[in-house]
């Protein structure tokens, strides 16, 4: 038991990484469209319990918040009033997807060299900056001071993207 | 932890919140209210580009520029830029309201989304940090998304904005890892900071890679162009206008921004890159230009092959290249929107007849409307006393001068190609019968900007210095 | 006012600019006005400067240098745009502009009836405009302009009366063999750009004087030179092989022929070799040349004079001759008799001419009253006694007829019999003998002008004879005044055995410095007597013609041309000259033409190109197969992108 938990609290990390590519993976690959959807909201928690892992309590947080409240119900909202759920299966497997299988491997392998390649040095055993209040005020510092106008532009990015919303529900002629 | 807020800095912005604002809150107001709503965005573009000519230009480089912590930071390369980005707004706005008339689907949000999309320019432009960069970039992005799916009534609008949308995410991931790559590998996102650690080790050129990818993407460089034709023809004409220069200028002008600032060290690299990518868009954006039957998607491909004449730009490292790239764009500016103009106003109702076969004869039906395609044609295709002839020729004259001979010839060669399709626009408006009778209103706006478009257009082709030597300083001083 | 030399051409091209513009909604009398007063204010302006030059030590060496503003400026090369009034040029303009107004007032009458009144006038004032530039230029290449403009204007003129086929050809024709000339005189510049460095005059003439021609440059090249623009002289002035243009000309209006082909024009060849005599000097050869051609083609042309039936064709030919006459002086070195007889040919040549004009011009006028179109008025042998009906016409016409056959006091004989003495002085005595020669003829045919068209009685019907009158003053006055010139232009040039100034040899001489002397006989008597021969052969040439012509002895005329009717009609068909042309090079060139035009424009140039825009096409097609709207395939060709920049970047 003790070696079980050893193994796990030392490895948790990379335990959640290739369950989250599973879990990615069965996004695309699954033949319906609900297993689909259940497969992105297993992959944007198991991503949350990543962020923790990284001692990225806040943006954990966040993720739950925003990816698995809010779009996966935008998801599961789309698929009912679509009746995605009744359509067929398309062919998975044909002459582009496993091309592109093909290069996507190659390319994470390139990938995987390059990065092991790298001098990244001793991986530190905690985050230094971590400041008194935990990630969240260190977030919260830089956020609202350094990083104000991105910020706000982000404010900005969310109302346009609900008046694009709109103007894309509009009627023709007199309105 | 103090912040500076630089008014002065941040009032174009705030301008342009403005108008978005105004023009999104017009949508519920009355009729005679919505009406004006092009007149209010044209404003605010307008008071944006005042303040930015008057206040913020005279005093680049000044200790009152400095602004939260080289978020926003002006020089005259940036404001060149965005002077480029505002005068197309404006055009594009001018030739939008008969078209939305005409397809009597005018509503003032069509306003309030392109403005945010050049509120999502200038913070692009004017900055000097990676997360203004991607943010800047999401919010030029997503409003024109929205607006090249504005005619939801018609198939190949909303599949047009679809296709750009679903393919635009997959690139601003991909700069988004690429920006996370560079922190990761330098510590910083702030330009400055970052030059002083580049070094060539692999996680740096990765970073590149895929920064590179995400601003070629909206360049519609090859081969990550496919979306542009689909989206070009979708739209309705006057945002294809805009879409067609002012988003490709400001990931130009960024993409020369990083490369030529935060990455000089590994010039032999990106060099190769943005050359072959060169090499490949002008190819294929002028050999698919011949064999199209509409203009508007020839206008698409030959809007790629200039992505592709800029990118050679590039790859001419010298302050002559960036000086030629920005006099091109300036020229292009010119010539895109006269040649998307005079497409905007052949339209009856929801029908837009900008096929070959329906443009013969038009010239003389509408003589002045054929003149002014005509300017544009030949400027689009090098002719010799049109702007657009100046601007190839100074980017040509630049990559001499960096010994890239056989570049320069393979550009010339597409040049060459590409007066064929452009010239048979020339052709069929005076040289074929249309056995159709078409009656097009030409809106007296519309016409007046075609008609500055094209006066410019010549006179900027006879006596360029005037612009080449305000390039020339914007491309000297690019921090 | 120095400054304003360049009014003097310019003028005449504002004339052309407004007639040509405007003339078509202006009265006739505008337009008339318009040309007149041009040409009449470049003539009096250059009067005025020619004055003040000679009176100003300081300019009547060198000249008024006008320059306007730098040309050309390629590398090395360096022309203005400038003009040199100097005592060659000066003179040359006063000639030019002044009997150029003469004729324009005779236009005016002449050209009352005619249709394209305005185009004409406006045609006439850039003629004198390009003339004036070629005239005043400073150097050789503002000069070649004036030499195509007026070749230009010649075709334009020439072929004035367009829409007969007779006129559109010998425009055409005129245009076509002056270009072979003119293909001379470039090839002849560009050798003297290598050789000078330069193309300006007196530049030239200073790099001649200090000696500062490398001697590697040796007289060869020179003569080479001096050949190709004497090439360039002989297509400009008729001479032999490229004259045949002349005799076809004559199909323009007469006063084109009395202005073009008689004074100005065609005399540009041999003005051309006055400006340069410094650099001809150089070369003894091609002099030589010039005057063996010179003097061949005043015989030959001569011959063919003496039995044409057009008065225009007999005056033709007797210009080609006369031409060959200037060569003949410049080629045995004396510049100045050239020049002179260049001048007093203008006076007779352009009086004889507007006098046959006049002729002409009543003939018309005596067929329509009678309504006969089926008669040539120009053809002599339907004229005769219009002396009764025009007396003015015949006095002047007599007077040029003295001066060319070279009658004493009057001005052919003293610029003619100088030439012929510098030849004979310069040991040329062949060529004296030619020259002489072809004098004969030349006293004969005009003289037999004058028997046959002016003296005995009319040959044609009495309806005719009713419609024959003098024609208006703004004709008569013209050829009045010409007349007077003609009669004692010859003053300004006396022979130096006479005792009297030898004023145009004192202007001149300054200007013609002593590169390559000739070496002249200096015997006095022996001038003499080669003088009393030339009035000798003058006398001699009328009494022949007298013998044949006069009174009622058109018998003994016939009879000899049956006689030697193989040589007449040798003669009458100008020698088949034009029928050779024909043969050994048109037709040649016409069909090489028809050849390379089908093998290798239609079948191998528009081949290629049909070729390359098939392989672009399908080039495109190919790349438009990828684009098929499928999402999953524009992200597939990203994938291949980023592969690709991967490969550059980390590969």
């Amino acid at each position: 038991m003790e070696a079980l938990v050893s193994f796990f609290s030392n490895y948790m990390l990379y335990i959640l990484m290739g369950v989250t590519i599973l879990t990615a993976v069965g996004v695309v690959y699954s033949k319906n469209a609900v297993h689909s959807v259940v497969a992105l909201l297993l992959t944007m928690i198991l991503v949350a319990g990543i962020y923790l892992m990284l001692d990225a309590e806040f943006i954990a947080a966040v993720q739950l918040l925003v990816y698995a409240g809010g779009i996966i119900v935008l998801f599961v909202f789309m698929l009912l009033l679509v009746a995605l759920h009744k359509d067929e299966a398309l062919r998975l497997f044909n002459t582009y997807t496993l091309i592109s299988l093909g290069l996507v491997a190659f390319l994470v392998i390139m990938l995987a060299v390059v990065f092991f390649g790298t001098p990244f040095g001793p991986a530190p055993a905690t985050v230094t900056n971590i400041v008194k209040g935990g990630s969240t005020e260190a977030v919260a510092g830089t956020l609202y001071s350094a990083y104000i106008l991105p910020f706000e532009i982000a404010s900005i990015l969310l109302l346009v993207a609900m008046v694009g919303a709109i103007v894309l529900t509009k009627e023709r002629g007199k309105s | 932890m103090n912040v500076t807020v630089n008014m002065t800095a941040l009032m174009p912005l705030i301008i342009l919140f403005a108008g978005i604002s105004l023009t999104a809150l017009m949508g519920t107001m009355k009729d005679s209210v919505k009406r004006l709503a092009g007149l209010v965005a044209s404003i605010s573009v307008v008071f944006a580009f005042w303040w930015v000519m008057e206040r913020i230009l005279p005093a680049i480089g000044t200790a009152a520029m400095e602004s939260q912590s080289g978020m926003l930071t002006y020089s005259y390369y940036s404001v060149f830029l965005s002077g480029i980005v505002l005068i197309t707004a404006v055009a594009a706005f001018a030739l939008s309201e008969h078209y939305l008339l005409e397809e009597d689907f005018s509503h003032p949000e069509f306003y309030a989304i392109l403005l945010a999309s050049i509120t999502g320019m200038m913070v692009m432009l004017n900055t000097s940090n990676f997360v203004n960069i991607f943010i800047g970039l999401e919010l030029l992005s997503i409003p024109l998304y929205a607006s090249v799916a504005y005619l939801r009534y018609k198939p190949e609008s909303v599949e047009g904005g679809l296709k750009y949308f679903i393919l635009g995410a997959i690139a601003s991931g991909f700069l988004a890892y690429g920006i996370a790559m560079i922190y990761g590998a330098s510590g910083s996102l702030d330009f400055i900071t970052i030059v002083k650690t580049v070094k060539t080790d692999s996680l740096f050129r990765l970073g590149l890679l895929f920064i590179l990818m995400g601003l070629a993407f909206k360049a519609a460089a090859v081969p990550f162009h496919m979306w542009a034709p689909d989206a070009y023809e979708g739209a309705a004409t006057p945002v294809t206008a805009f879409m067609s220069i002012a988003p490709k200028a400001v990931a130009i002008g960024v993409l020369i921004r990083i490369l030529y600032s935060v990455f000089p060290q590994m010039v032999d690299y990106w060099r190769e890159a943005v050359l072959v990518l060169s090499i490949l868009t002008v190819i294929v954006g002028n050999f698919a230009a011949i064999v199209q039957q509409s203009v508007k998607r020839m206008l698409a491909y030959s809007s790629i092959s200039h992505a592709g004449y800029l990118l050679m730009g590039i790859v001419a490292y010298s302050v002559e290249g960036v000086s030629g790239i920005l006099f091109y764009l300036a020229g292009y500016m010119l010539i895109n929107t006269g040649a998307f103009g005079v497409l905007s106003l052949l339209k009856i109702g929801d029908d837009d007849f900008v096929s070959y076969d329906d443009i013969r004869g038009i010239g003389y039906r509408y003589p002045l409307l054929g003149i002014f395609m005509s300017v544009f044609m030949f400027s689009l295709a090098g002719i010799p006393a049109t702007v657009g002839f100046m601007g190839k020729f100074y980017v040509f004259k630049a990559l001499i001068h960096a010994n890239y001979m056989s570049l320069a010839l393979v550009g010339i060669g597409g040049s060459l190609v590409s007066v064929y399709y452009y010239l048979r626009v020339v052709v069929h408006m005076y040289m074929k019968e249309n056995p159709e009778e078409r009656k097009f209103n030409l809106n007296f706006l519309s016409m007046t900007v075609l008609a500055i478009c094209s006066v410019l257009v010549i006179a900027a082709g006879l006596f360029p210095a005037k612009i080449a030597d305000i390039a020339n300083v914007a491309a000297r001083f690019m921090n | 006012m120095t400054n304003y030399v360049w009014l003097i051409p310019v003028l005449p091209l504002a004339g052309f600019l407004v007639n040509g513009l405007f003339g078509s909604r202006m009265s006739r009398k505008v337009v008339s006005w318009i040309a007149n007063l041009t040409i009449f204010a470049s003539f009096v302006f250059a009067l005025v400067l020619y004055i003040h030059m000679l009176g100003t030590p300081a300019l009547s060496e060198e000249g008024i240098h006008n320059i306007l503003f730098p040309w050309l400026n390629v590398g090395a090369f360096h022309i203005n745009f400038a003009f040199l009034f100097d005592r060659i040029s000066g003179t040359m303009t006063l000639m030019v502009a002044g009997v150029g107004f003469l004729i324009h007032v005779y236009s005016v009458g002449y050209m009352a009836e005619e249709d394209g009144y305005f185009r004409y006038f406006a045609y006439l004032n850039l003629f004198m405009f390009a003339m004036l530039t070629l005239v005043l230029a400073d150097n050789l290449l503002l000069m070649f302009v004036g030499w195509e403009g007026v070749g230009l204007c010649s075709y334009l003129l020439i072929g004035f009366y367009y829409t007969t086929k007779v006129a559109s050809d010998a425009g055409k024709k005129a245009f076509l063999v002056n270009r072979i000339g003119d293909f001379g005189f470039l090839l002849g510049m560009f050798l003297l750009f290598y050789l000078f460095g330069t193309l300006q005059f007196p530049q030239m003439k200073e790099i001649i004087l200090s000696h500062h021609i490398l001697p590697e440059l040796t007289t060869g090249l020179i003569t080479i030179a001096t050949l190709l623009m004497f090439v360039g002289a002989v297509g400009k002035s008729a001479q032999l092989p490229l004259y045949v243009w002349l005799p076809d000309a004559m199909a323009g209006p007469t006063p084109v022929s009395a202005l073009i082909h008689a004074a100005t024009m065609v005399t540009s060849g041999v003005y051309m070799i006055v400006r340069l005599n410094f650099l001809f000097q150089l070369a003894p050869n091609t002099l030589l040349i010039v005057a063996w051609v010179g003097g061949i083609t005043a015989l030959f042309a001569a011959t063919i004079g003496t039995v044409q039936n057009d008065i225009k064709k007999v005056l033709a030919y007797s210009t080609v001759s006369q031409l060959g006459y200037m060569f003949l002086g410049l080629g045995v070195g004396a510049f100045v008799a050239g020049f002179f007889h260049i001048i007093t040919h203008a006076f007779f040549k352009a009086l004889l001419f507007l006098g046959s004009g006049s002729v002409i011009h009543a003939m018309h006028h005596a067929y329509h009253h009678a309504g006969i179109h089926d008669k040539d008025p120009q053809d002599i042998r339907n004229m005769g006694g219009l002396r009764k009906y025009m007396p003015v016409t015949y006095w002047t016409f007599l007077v040029a007829t003295l001066a060319i056959s070279g009658f004493p006091v009057f001005s052919g004989f003293f610029s003619k019999d100088e030439i012929l003495w510098k030849a004979f002085a310069s040991g040329h005595k062949t060529l004296w003998a030619i020259g002489a020669f072809a004098a004969l003829l030349t006293s004969f045919y005009m003289f037999r002008l004058i028997y046959v068209a002016f003296l005995g009685n009319f040959r044609g019907g009495e309806k005719e004879e009713e419609g024959l009158h003098e024609s208006p003053r703004s004709m008569t006055v013209p050829l009045t005044i010409l007349g007077i010139l003609a009669a004692v232009g010859g003053f300004i040039g006396f022979p130096r055995i006479f005792h009297l100034p030898n004023i145009l040899e004192e202007v001149l001489e300054p200007m013609i410095p002593a590169v390559n002397p000739v070496h002249y006989l200096h015997n006095v008597s022996t001038e003499w007597t080669m003088m009393g021969i030339s009035v000798a052969i003058a006398i001699l040439g009328w009494l022949i013609a007298r013998t044949f012509y006069a009174g009622e002895s058109a018998k003994l005329v016939e009879g000899l041309s049956n006689t030697f009717s193989y040589i007449h009609k040798l003669l009458l068909n100008k020698y088949y000259v034009d029928e050779i042309y024909f043969a050994l090079v048109v037709h040649p060139v016409k069909r090489i033409g028809e050849f390379l035009w089908y093998y290798i424009d239609v079948i191998l140039i528009d081949g290629t190109v049909n070729l390359a825009g098939m392989l672009a096409t399908c080039c495109g097609r190919v790349i438009t197969l990828f684009q098929n709207g499928s999402v999953k395939m524009y992200a597939f060709s990203m994938l291949t992108g980023i592969l690709i920049l991967f490969w550059i970047f980390v590969g």
